[in-house]
């Protein structure tokens, strides 16, 4: 590896998908406070299975008690929010685990929360799992690298420093 | 410095949202200072992340502070954000 090369990987975070499932792009995303950016640059993946993990090494920073969001800082200052489902807050934490706390450091890839898929759906909510950059005016460039689908640990998004 | 207390009538409380909205609000006014307090907790309302591990709930008051040279606008500002959201 040469030193630019090494220069290019330090200034780059790639945060992987959370689960997996069809990437929808930040515009398809239907709640108006990711569509509209107003909780940083977002991405949604539509969840084959009702699991999700770790999208980056991180201490978890927020875990609501419905336990359908859960938010992870990275030693670089990345703040990472993963929303499960749409409207999800009113069912109260009814269907949904979780496996970590606040203040826990997890790996990437560690398994955080699930949640039952059909519950959300019976409940009339969109089940799509939004993972949002709620920091990213403070970064260079945040950009979706993912393509139509994303498997859990391949990268999905970019964060230039 | 303006303060003002505020009890939440919303039923989920200060979530995603909501707390998207406000940290929104605070970051535009970058010579101004908002912070929340919930009990022993104080976070600056720009700062979303810490904003949503206050978990503040319906019923929970909270104490706004606005410091900075437009604190008298951007008070005013905030409380109609509250009134309106929350």
């Amino acid at each position: 590896m040469g030193i630019f090369d090494r220069f290019k990987k330090e200034k780059k975070l790639t945060i992987a998908a959370c689960t997996s499932g069809a990437v929808v792009k930040m515009e398809d995303i239907p709640d108006p406070a990711f569509s509209q950016g107003i909780l940083g640059f977002a991405c949604g993946i539509e969840p084959k299975y009702g699991k999700i993990f770790a999208p980056v090494d991180g201490i978890v920073t927020q875990l609501s008690e419905t336990l359908h969001a859960i938010g992870l800082e990275t030693a670089e200052g990345v703040e990472i929010l993963i929303h499960i489902g749409v409207d999800t807050i009113d069912m109260q934490g009814d269907g949904f685990s979780a496996m970590a706390e606040i203040g826990d450091t997890v790996k990437c890839g560690q398994m955080l929360i699930t949640m039952e898929l059909d519950k959300i759906r019976a409940a009339g909510h969109p089940t799509v799992v939004v993972t949002a950059v709620t920091n990213s005016d403070d970064f260079v460039g945040v950009t979706l690298t993912a393509d139509e689908t994303a498997e859990v640990g391949a990268p999905l998004i970019d964060v230039m420093r | 410095m303006q303060t003002f207390k505020y009890k939440i009538n919303d039923p989920l409380g200060i979530h995603a949202r909501p707390a998207g909205l406000l940290a929104k609000l605070a970051k535009a006014y970058a010579d101004t200072t908002v912070s929340l307090t919930k009990g022993e907790n104080t976070v600056k309302a720009s700062q979303l992340m810490k904003l949503m591990s206050l978990a503040i709930k319906q019923g929970d008051e909270v104490t706004v502070t606005v410091e900075g040279e437009r604190e008298a606008e951007v008070a005013e500002a905030v409380l109609d954000f509250f009134e309106k959201n929350l």
